[in-house]
C-alpha cells in the first residue's frame, strides 16, 4: 500500500513538473476520482454526468447523450470535447457521439477532470466543455483487471406475454464486460485492454422505429461495442512519452434528426496517438502530440437503402512549450489539423487544413492576484478566427478566492464537424434520400462572449462552498428547426429541416455547490444549477427551452468500513419544452408530448470489497421510485432497475528482475 | 439485535416453500411447492443473505405455458433475539426473477424471461440444538413486470450454523 502511494506520488510529481501543466494557470474544474466512480455505482462513463455540476443531458436510447454544459451550447450543438490522457478523441460523427464508446475501461480510470469554463486546455481551445479522462498507470509488475456487469429487466410482460394482457418489452440492461492486462517495469508501462458493451434497446417506441427500417434485426436491437486498445508509456523524471492505439467497432442505431428516426449503421473508429513531454531545465519544457484518427460509417441493411457512405480522417499535431520566469509563466503552442472526408459526392473539397497558434501568459503580481491572458488563433490561408480570454484570480486569503473569466471567441464553421457544413460542401445524403431541408443564409461558426465568476470558500477543512454565475452572448450562430409529424405506420417523425443562420441569444445562470465531510467515513455534496435564455431571438429562446432551467442534486458516500460503502443520490430537474415536437401531441394522438415533466431520480449503490480489495461487488439500484423519467420526447422512459457489477483487480506479479 | 462480528459464522438453511395468496396472476397459474436454500452471515450491520428459491407454476389453461422459476437473490436484514430460543429476522431480498417457459412451440429466444423482484421477509427461528434452528418464514414478493405480480410465500425448514473458516473470513473481509 505504502509502495503504491509512493509510486503515485512520484508520478504525480512528474506530471506536475512536466509540460502540459494546465494547473500552472488559473483554471476551474471538477475532479471525479476513481474512488467516486467505484463507490457511486457508475455502470457506464455517461453515468458520470449525473455527478457533475453545471451539466444537463438528454438521451433517446439511454446510452447516447446530448450534453448542455453551463449555458455554453444547447443540445443541438455537441461541441464539447473528450480528451484521454492528453489525446483528443475524435470519435464523434457529425458532432454526435456516445462517450460510452471511448475505449477506456472504467477500472482503468484514475480521475476525470471536468471543465465547464472556456479556456485553453492541452492545446485545445475549450469553448463548450471538456472531460479529460486520466488513466491509471499500472503498479510495478503485472496487473490483471476484469469487470462484468449485468442488469435487470423491468416492466416487461413476463408470463403475461402468453395471455390477453401481453405488453411490449420495455426495459432491459445489457451485459458489459472489460478486461485489461497492465505491465510495468521501471520507467516503462503498457496496458492492453478490451471493452465490450451490449446494450439492448427495448423501448417499444424505439423498437417500432427500428423494426420498420431494419426488420431483420432479430428479437431485440442492440448497441454493440467491441474495443481493444493498447496504451504504453515511458516515464522518467525528465521525460514522458505515451502512445495510445485503439480500433473499435460499433454497431449503432443513430437518430438522424433530419430523417426523424434511427438509421442502423456500423462505425469503425481508429485512433493512433502519441504524446510526449521533455523537461530541459527547471524552468523550460516542451511537449508534443501527434494523432491520426479515422472514423467510418458503413451501411447496415435497411428498407430505405439508407447509406451514409461517410468517413473522415484526421491528422493532428501540436507542440507546446512552457517557460517559467520569476513571476511569469509563458506557454506558446502551435498545431495542425487536416480533416479529409471520405465521400464521393463532396464536390467542393473533401479536405481542409486548419492551423493554430496560441499563447498563454500567467502573471503572478503578488500572492493575492494572479492574471492569465490567453490568445488562440486558428485558420488557414483563406480564413482565420481568434479567441482571447482574460482570467483573474484574487486570493482573498488561504481559504477564499474569486476567479473571473472573460472570453471572446470567433469560431470557424470548420472547427465543428457538423452535418450542415458538409452538406453545404456538397455531401448529398439529404438529397439522395429525399429529405427536405433549407439553409436560410450562410452558415457561420458564430461569435461568443462569455463571462464567468466563481467564488470558492473553504469554511473549514471539511466544508467547501462554491458559488458561480455566468453570462454568455452568442451571435451569428445557426439553429435547426423542425415541426415533426408522427407517422403511425412506422413510428417515425417527419418534418423538413430549416436551418436559420444569424441567430443571436444570451444565456445566464449560476449555481451553488457544497461539499461537506461529515466525518472521516461520510461525505456528501449538494449542488444547484440554474440556466436560462434571456433577451434572445425567438427561435434561439425556443430551442433553449429543452434545457432544464434548474437542477438540484445531492449525493452521499458513506464508508463505515474500509471494505464496504454505501452511496445515495437524489436528483431533481425541472420540466422542458421541445420546439421541434410542438405539434406532436396532436399528430400522435397524445402518444408523444413536446413537454416533458420534471424528473426525480433516486439511486443507491452498495459496494463490497473482498480479499484486500482484489475483488468487489457493486449492487446498484437506479430510479428506485420507478418514475417514468424521460429526457427526450422521442426517448425511452426509464424504470426501476438494478445492476450487479463484479470487479477483479489482481496484481499477479510483483516485480521483474 | 444479535451482535456478531462480520462473517464470523455461516448459516446454511433449507426450507420448503409455497405461495399462498391468490390474485389475478393465479387465475392463470397455480404454484406448486418449491424449495428455498440460503447462506447467511453476520454483516457490518445486521446480516447478509444469499439464497435461491425454485418453484414451478403450472398453467390452468392448456394454451398458456407453465413456467419454472428460480430466484437467486442477495438480501440484508436484522435479527432480534426475542426469547432465549426464539429469534426474529426481518429483511429485504433483491434480484432477478427468472422464468423458463416449458413449451416447444415458443421461439427459443423467448423461452426465458427475467424481471426485477424484491421481497420483504420475516422469519422466526426456534433454536433446537446449539447450532441448529427450526424456521418458519413469511415473505411478500413483488415482481416488476408491466402488470406487477405480488406473491405471498410461507416457508418452513431448518438451518445449521458453523464458524467461518479463517481463509473465508479473510477473503470476505
Amino acid at each position: 500500500m505504502k509502495k503504491l502511494l509512493l509510486i503515485k506520488l512520484f508520478l504525480f510529481s512528474i506530471s506536475s513538473i512536466l509540460a502540459q501543466n494546465d494547473s500552472l494557470y488559473t483554471i476551474d474544474m471538477q475532479i471525479i476520482t476513481s474512488e467516486d466512480i467505484e463507490k457511486s455505482g457508475v455502470t457506464r462513463i455517461s453515468d458520470i454526468f449525473s455527478l457533475v455540476t453545471n451539466y444537463n443531458y438528454s438521451t433517446i436510447n439511454g446510452y447516447d447523450h446530448s450534453i448542455s454544459i453551463s449555458g455554453l451550447d444547447s443540445y443541438q450543438h455537441q461541441l464539447w470535447k473528450v480528451i484521454l490522457d492528453g489525446q483528443r478523441m475524435d470519435y464523434t460523427i457529425f458532432e454526435d457521439g456516445n462517450i460510452n464508446n471511448i475505449p477506456i475501461t472504467l477500472s482503468n480510470i484514475d480521475y476525470i477532470e471536468v471543465h465547464t469554463v472556456p479556456q485553453i486546455i492541452e492545446g485545445e481551445f475549450i469553448s463548450s466543455g471538456l472531460m479529460h479522462i486520466h488513466s491509471i498507470i499500472p503498479v510495478e509488475g503485472i496487473t490483471v483487471k476484469g469487470k462484468i456487469q449485468v442488469g435487470s429487466e423491468t416492466g416487461d410482460p413476463g408470463p403475461y406475454r402468453y395471455t390477453g394482457d401481453n405488453a411490449p418489452n420495455v426495459d432491459n440492461q445489457g451485459t458489459n464486460y472489460s478486461v485489461s492486462l497492465g505491465f510495468k517495469k521501471d520507467f516503462f508501462y503498457s496496458i492492453f485492454s478490451y471493452k465490450s458493451n451490449t446494450e439492448p434497446l427495448t423501448s417499444p417506441a424505439y423498437n417500432k422505429r427500428i423494426r420498420s427500417i431494419a426488420p431483420n434485426i432479430g428479437d431485440i436491437p442492440r448497441l454493440k461495442l467491441s474495443a481493444p486498445s493498447l496504451q504504453a508509456g515511458y516515464i522518467t523524471p525528465d521525460t514522458k512519452n505515451e502512445i495510445y492505439v485503439t480500433k473499435s467497432e460499433i454497431k449503432d442505431y443513430y437518430f438522424f434528426r433530419p430523417f426523424g428516426r434511427e438509421i442502423p449503421l456500423k462505425n469503425n473508429y481508429l485512433h493512433i496517438g502519441a504524446t510526449g513531454e521533455f523537461q530541459f531545465q527547471d524552468n523550460y519544457d516542451l511537449s508534443y502530440k501527434i494523432i491520426y484518427s479515422k472514423n467510418n460509417i458503413t451501411k447496415v441493411d435497411n428498407v430505405f437503402d439508407f447509406d451514409f457512405d461517410w468517413g473522415y480522417e484526421n491528422i493532428y499535431g501540436n507542440v507546446q512549450s512552457n517557460i517559467l520566469l520569476k513571476d511569469i509563466i509563458l506557454s506558446v503552442g502551435a498545431g495542425i489539423n487536416k480533416y479529409s472526408a471520405e465521400n464521393e459526392s463532396i464536390t467542393i473539397n473533401n479536405s481542409f487544413f486548419l492551423g493554430k497558434i496560441y499563447s498563454l501568459i500567467s502573471f503572478n503580481y503578488n500572492e493575492i492576484i494572479n492574471q492569465n491572458i490567453g490568445v488562440f488563433l486558428t485558420g488557414n490561408i483563406d480564413k482565420t478566427a481568434y479567441k482571447v480570454y482574460l482570467t483573474n484570480e484574487v486570493k482573498i486569503n488561504n481559504h477564499n478566492n474569486i476567479k473571473i473569466f472573460i472570453l471572446y471567441a470567433k469560431s470557424l464553421l470548420e472547427e465543428s464537424q457538423n452535418l450542415w457544413y458538409w452538406v453545404d460542401r456538397g455531401y448529398d445524403i439529404l438529397d439522395k434520400n429525399n429529405i427536405d431541408y433549407s439553409i436560410q443564409g450562410n452558415l457561420e461558426g458564430g461569435k461568443k462572449l462569455k463571462f464567468d465568476i466563481i467564488y470558492n470558500t473553504e469554511i473549514n477543512r471539511n466544508f467547501i462552498l462554491k458559488l458561480n454565475g455566468f453570462y454568455r452572448k452568442l451571435k451569428d450562430v445557426y439553429v435547426e428547426q423542425r415541426d415533426y409529424v408522427y407517422n403511425f405506420t412506422d413510428g417515425s417523425f417527419h418534418s423538413p429541416t430549416e436551418i436559420y443562420t444569424k441567430q443571436n441569444g444570451n444565456t445566464i445562470g449560476g449555481g451553488i455547490s457544497i461539499k461537506h465531510n461529515i466525518s472521516s467515513k461520510a461525505r456528501h455534496t449538494i449542488f444547484y444549477n440554474f440556466t436560462t435564455s434571456i433577451s434572445s431571438d425567438d427561435l434561439f429562446n425556443a430551442v433553449w427551452q429543452s434545457i432544464p432551467e434548474s437542477r438540484l442534486s445531492y449525493n452521499i458516500i458513506y464508508t463505515p468500513f474500509e471494505s464496504f460503502s454505501l452511496f445515495g443520490y437524489l436528483n431533481y430537474t425541472t420540466s422542458t419544452k421541445w420546439i421541434d415536437y410542438r405539434n406532436i401531441d396532436e399528430s400522435s394522438g397524445s402518444l408523444y408530448s413536446s413537454k416533458l415533466n420534471s424528473l426525480f431520480t433516486v439511486k443507491v449503490a452498495f459496494l463490497k470489497y473482498f480479499w484486500e480489495k482484489r475483488f468487489s461487488i457493486n449492487l446498484i439500484l437506479t430510479n428506485i421510485f420507478d418514475r417514468r423519467n424521460q429526457t427526450h420526447p422521442a426517448g425511452r422512459k426509464s424504470k426501476f432497475a438494478f445492476f450487479l457489477k463484479f470487479d477483479a483487480d489482481l496484481h499477479i506479479v510483483d516485480e521483474f528482475f | 439485535m444479535v451482535d456478531e462480528s462480520p462473517f464470523e459464522k455461516i448459516r446454511i438453511g433449507l426450507e420448503y416453500t409455497n405461495n399462498f395468496n391468490r390474485n389475478i396472476f393465479h387465475d392463470t397459474w397455480h404454484p406448486s411447492g418449491g424449495i428455498k436454500g440460503f447462506f447467511e452471515t453476520p454483516f457490518y450491520f445486521g446480516k447478509m443473505q444469499i439464497g435461491l428459491r425454485l418453484m414451478n407454476f403450472n398453467s390452468k389453461d392448456l394454451n398458456i405455458p407453465e413456467f419454472f422459476s428460480w430466484y437467486i437473490y442477495a438480501g440484508w436484514g436484522v435479527e432480534f433475539k426475542t426469547l432465549k430460543v426464539l429469534k426474529l429476522y426481518s429483511g429485504l431480498n433483491i434480484s432477478s426473477f427468472q422464468m423458463n417457459f416449458k413449451d416447444e412451440d415458443i421461439e427459443p429466444g423467448l423461452r426465458s424471461e427475467s424481471e426485477l423482484g424484491i421481497e420483504f421477509m420475516v422469519r422466526l427461528s426456534f433454536q433446537i440444538l446449539k447450532n441448529a434452528n427450526l424456521n418458519i418464514e413469511g415473505s411478500y414478493f413483488r415482481i416488476f413486470t408491466n402488470q406487477k405480480i405480488n406473491l405471498l410465500y410461507v416457508s418452513a425448514g431448518f438451518d445449521y450454523s458453523f464458524n467461518s473458516p479463517d481463509w473465508l473470513r479473510d477473503f470476505l473481509n
